[in-house]
């Protein structure tokens, strides 16, 4: 067995901690030990997006990312976006727009576009195209999630 | 009858909430993980395997050898009586066959050994440990080499590597070609492609040794065709048993059949008396998932001065891999891209000699648009052609040659018929909703300047909703083609929907509930839909050949009027008046000419379950309020669809800019345009990114090239052009509403629709398009060469 490293973050305002393996990602960490699984998994090498989080509030790929990288970060993913029962008004707009149809891709989009619209409150529809470049969606294509993404405005 | 825009979808809700439940998503008690050990080699005799080291990793559980499962199983056969008739024998195994004192893979992926290890990084570590020993044999790695006379055969048994054959046509070909003005003779060579959707595969198997039941979550769209073929397999009754089928994150097509992973995993899952979960990587997925499309078409048509075709005379060679995937699909796409060559149009004089030849290379799989998106490719690329010769514009080409609307239903000289469809009005729509004119005039000011402009336009029609006498019809026996659905409304009123169909991501979930809400005439809130549970839903055929809203919705309609008439009944209880006409609606079931005599649908129902304080019913009124009904589609529905593109090319680096995209669909009846809209625009990025970039590519010695997103290039945003819709609605005279599937088009049309604005911007070169996709290399070099380039376009 790989030796065990200690690591502690803060995920969606909480505090967790556990003792995992140098070679575990910081995805899986999520998925399998925090049993967050609304990060996704499209490609483990970092090109489709699915597993896009905010680590001290940078969009990064989880699945490039060691956990025991995160240790000591503020992390945010997918359930930490809604207000209790109250959805956030970017997954509100993406379920009014039916900015999705398998939902794999969703919450990488929203991760995404939380920071694009944070660092850029209403961009243009070229600057979302580009923006959510680094995203897959094999269902929808785009439309939909541009919309959504404009609708929305500002977080 | 379009539902209404603003209703709830629940599906969606969750999903953006990260609360999808999808089978990696899943943790079972006691749960491990599997991985594959696969083929190296892409045709070899495996004449050692040996997995003593793995054993020793950390956290090793065990492994499944060929030689465990052999004794164990049926061979699917491809061929076998109750499939296809035109198809050849051979017996498919899970697991590489004995071969000699070896056993025999056949493509490189061809997974050889399951292990199991506690994590899934341990499961890595022993594949990584297990040594295997290949004696390597001739790869055989296109059509061509296939069908050399000298050419390794891949499976014992069959003599040569053609696994389909069948010819097929009308009218008289020979003359066609006698009394043409001008003839044209192609070949068409269609790249490999793959599906990739966002979520890989996935299954989780569980072998209960006390109920000696066999669990499995798999995504996947047909639970009930799966759960068949791995009891036929595995040699377990169907009710023993039990396919689940959670949230799938897109299959398009992929995820349709039993995987050999899956069925292995079973067994291993009884081996080790554990539950045990195999997710595919991204990489696993390129290489041994299922590839498609790959196809030589080699064509001549025939044409009078005036540009009617008069007949067309095909080969349809397809690259199916190392096997076919299950029973019907040895056919799937020789036929359908055979059939699919005559297109909209009246070509009295057909012949189609259509292949499916053996390869070493991934097994075959559909994905959208099947053999469709190659046939109507041809047929489109031969009408600009057929333009270009005659100086005719290619518009007007295909006005003078589609099917009229007053000869529908129309038998095609490929052995189809036609439902419906006013050709001619929906290409004039598009025409005019793209302003063809001005677009031919912006092309026409880009030549003057010297810069590549060009407009493509695709007219299709697409087949959905397969019914069993069709599949009988091409040959195909015992493939159930039905969907059901059942009705249960409980004691408080609310109504409960289980059906055979699995959504991927079409809403089913809102979809249908509208769909029961509407007919039934109660609140949309109180319908739920069930799905993707064999132990739980009806038996039937499940999501494929876009025909959901067809066959299932069929089945919801029947089983609908069944509740209603039943409710209706016990409804005169309560209102006492004999004979009269009522009605429901909101909820209420009340007296036709005098509305506000009238009883709550709950009441009813509670009165159906002896749980009404009011009536009690007499007993010879059966106790529940419930149906099930099936439907079967009577006959294949024709959508029909005309695209353009227009594409500016840049002369220097080749890239491709599609520029404009508008479409007019034709799908019948549109129950919900939200979800339609939905299903064409990602058909057609999908089609656009088919058209441009996606290729698997193969080296000479078997190996796939391709094996990440850094070389299948799938489209982003920035690829894909804001996409404009238009709908027009011939209801089909063939269906239940009127409704036709829809799930294809949208790629069927942009495929070709790109490649011949493509062709069209190149014209002036004087270089043809046949070999898509037409992405930045191909382009650069027809630009560069004057000549149609061969080769992959990695090479
Ligand atoms: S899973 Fe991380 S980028 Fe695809
Ligand atoms: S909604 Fe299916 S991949 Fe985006």
């Amino acid at each position: 067995m790989m030796p065990l490293i200690e690591i502690r973050m803060t995920v969606n305002g909480r505090e967790y901690g556990g003792r995992v393996e140098s070679r575990l990602t910081l995805a899986d960490f999520l998925r399998n030990e925090l049993n967050l699984t609304g990060t996704h998994l499209g490609c483990e090498h970092g090109v489709c997006g699915a597993c896009t989080i905010l680590v001290d509030g940078e969009a990064v790929r989880s699945c490039l990312l060691l956990a025991v990288q995160a240790d000591g970060a503020t992390l945010m993913t997918v359930e930490g976006l809604a207000d209790g029962d109250e959805l956030h008004p970017l997954q509100a707009a993406f379920q009014e727009n039916h900015a999705l149809q398998c939902g794999f891709c969703t919450p990488g989009f929203l991760m995404t576009a939380y920071a694009l619209l944070r660092d850029n409150p209403n961009p243009s529809e070229s600057e979302v195209r580009q923006g959510i470049g680094g995203n897959i969606c094999r269902c929808t294509g785009y439309a939909p999630i541009i919309r959504a993404i404009q609708q929305t405005g500002t977080v | 009858m379009d539902i209404h825009e603003d209703i709830a979808r629940p599906e969606l809700a969750r999903m953006v909430r990260g609360r999808g439940r999808f089978v990696d998503d899943i943790k079972l008690p006691g749960m491990c993980f599997a991985a594959f050990v696969r083929s190296e080699v892409a045709h070899a005799n495996v004449k050692s395997i040996n997995v003593e080291e793995a054993l020793k990793v950390p956290g090793a559980i065990g492994v499944i050898t060929p030689d465990e499962v052999l004794p164990h199983v049926n061979p699917v056969r491809p061929a076998a009586p109750g499939s296809s008739e035109f198809a050849r024998p051979y017996d498919r195994y899970p697991v590489p066959p004995r071969n000699g004192d070896g056993w025999k893979v056949n493509f490189v992926g061809d997974p050889i050994v399951a292990v199991a290890a506690e994590t899934a990084h341990a499961a890595q570590d022993m594949v990584e440990a297990v040594v295997v020993e290949y004696a390597p044999l001739p790869t055989v790695g296109n059509v061509e080499q296939a069908l050399a006379p000298d050419a390794p055969t891949l499976h014992a048994g069959m003599g040569d590597n053609i696994v389909f054959h069948r010819e097929f046509g009308g009218g008289d070909v020979a003359r066609a070609f006698r009394q043409a003005d001008l003839t044209l003779e192609k070949t068409f060579r269609f790249p490999r492609q793959t599906a990739v959707p966002v979520e890989t595969r996935g299954v989780i198997a569980h072998y209960d040794r006390g109920e000696e039941r066999l669990s499995v979550w798999a995504s996947c769209r047909s639970p009930h065709l799966v759960r068949t073929t791995i009891s036929a397999v595995m040699r377990l009754p169907q009710h023993a048993v039990r396919v689940i089928s959670p949230d799938v994150g897109g299959e398009f097509g992929i995820k349709g059949a039993a995987y050999p992973e899956g069925i292995v995993l079973a067994f291993l899952s009884r081996k080790i008396d554990r539950p045990v979960k195999w997710v595919e990587d991204r990489m696993e997925n390129l290489l041994a998932c299922g590839h498609a499309h790959e196809m030589v078409v080699e064509v001549s048509a025939a044409a009078s001065s005036d540009g009617r075709i008069l007949g067309v005379d095909a080969k349809v060679l397809v690259d199916q891999g190392a096997h076919t995937l299950g029973p019907t699909s040895a056919g799937l796409e020789p036929m359908t891209a055979g059939q699919s060559i005559v297109g909209p149009y009246r070509i009295d004089n057909f012949r189609c000699d259509a292949y499916g030849i053996l390869t070493n290379k991934c097994p075959g799989a559909a994905y959208r648009g099947v053999g469709t998106v190659q046939g109507v490719f041809v047929i489109e690329r031969m009408m600009d052609m057929v333009a270009a010769r005659l100086g005719l514009d290619p518009a007007e080409v295909r006005m003078r040659n589609f099917i009229q609307p007053q000869d529908q239903p129309f038998n095609t000289s490929a052995g189809r018929l036609y439902d419906s469809g006013d050709y001619p009005d929906t290409l004039a729509k598009l025409l005019d909703v793209s302003g063809y004119e001005r677009l031919r005039a912006a092309q026409a000011e880009a030549r003057a300047q010297g810069e590549l402009a060009g407009v493509g336009i695709c007219c299709f029609v697409e087949h959905s909703s397969t019914g069993s006498q069709d599949y009988r019809r091409r040959g195909v026996y015992g493939m159930p083609a039905f969907d059901s659905a059942t009705i249960k409304v409980d004691a408080g009123g609310n109504v409960l929907v289980a059906v055979s169909a699995k959504s991927t991501g079409q809403s089913h979930d809102s979809v249908f509930a509208s769909l029961v809400a509407r007919e039934l005439g109660v609140p949309y809130e109180t319908v739920k839909i069930l799905e993707g549970d064999t132990d739980a839903v009806p038996f039937g055929a499940g999501t494929g050949v876009s025909r959901s809203a067809v066959s299932t919705g069929g089945a919801i309609r029947l089983a609908a009027q069944d509740i209603k008439r039943k409710a209706a009944e016990i409804a005169r209880f309560f209102l006492e008046g004999e004979g009269e006409a009522l009605e429901i609606a909101d909820g209420q079931i009340y007296a036709a000419a005098d509305p506000s005599r009238r009883v709550p649908f709950a009441s009813v129902a509670a009165a159906a379950h002896d749980a009404s304080r009011v009536v009690s019913l007499p007993d010879s009124i059966e106790r529940g309020l419930q149906s099930t009904r099936t439907f079967d589609p009577p006959h294949q529905t024709f959508g029909h669809g005309a695209h353009l593109a227009f594409v500016r090319i840049d002369p220097e680096t080749g890239i491709v800019k599609v520029e404009q995209y508008v479409c007019v669909e034709d799908c019948g009846t549109i129950i919900d345009h939200v979800i339609v809209d939905g299903q064409v625009v990602g058909g057609v990025a999908l089609g656009i990114g088919n058209a441009l970039h996606e290729e698997l590519v193969y080296s000479e010695s078997g190996d796939l090239l391709t094996g990440t997103f850094m070389d299948y290039l799938v489209p982003t945003a920035p690829d894909i052009p804001a996409i404009q819709t238009t709908h027009t609605e011939t209801p089909s005279p063939f269906t239940e509403g009127g409704v036709k599937g829809v799930g294809e088009a949208g790629t069927v049309g942009a495929f070709t629709a790109v490649g011949n604005a493509v062709a069209d911007a190149l014209l002036p070169l004087g270089v043809e398009v046949t070999h898509p996709p037409v992405g930045p290399q191909r382009v650069w070099r027809l630009i560069n060469s004057g000549a149609e380039a061969g080769g992959g376009q990695g090479n």
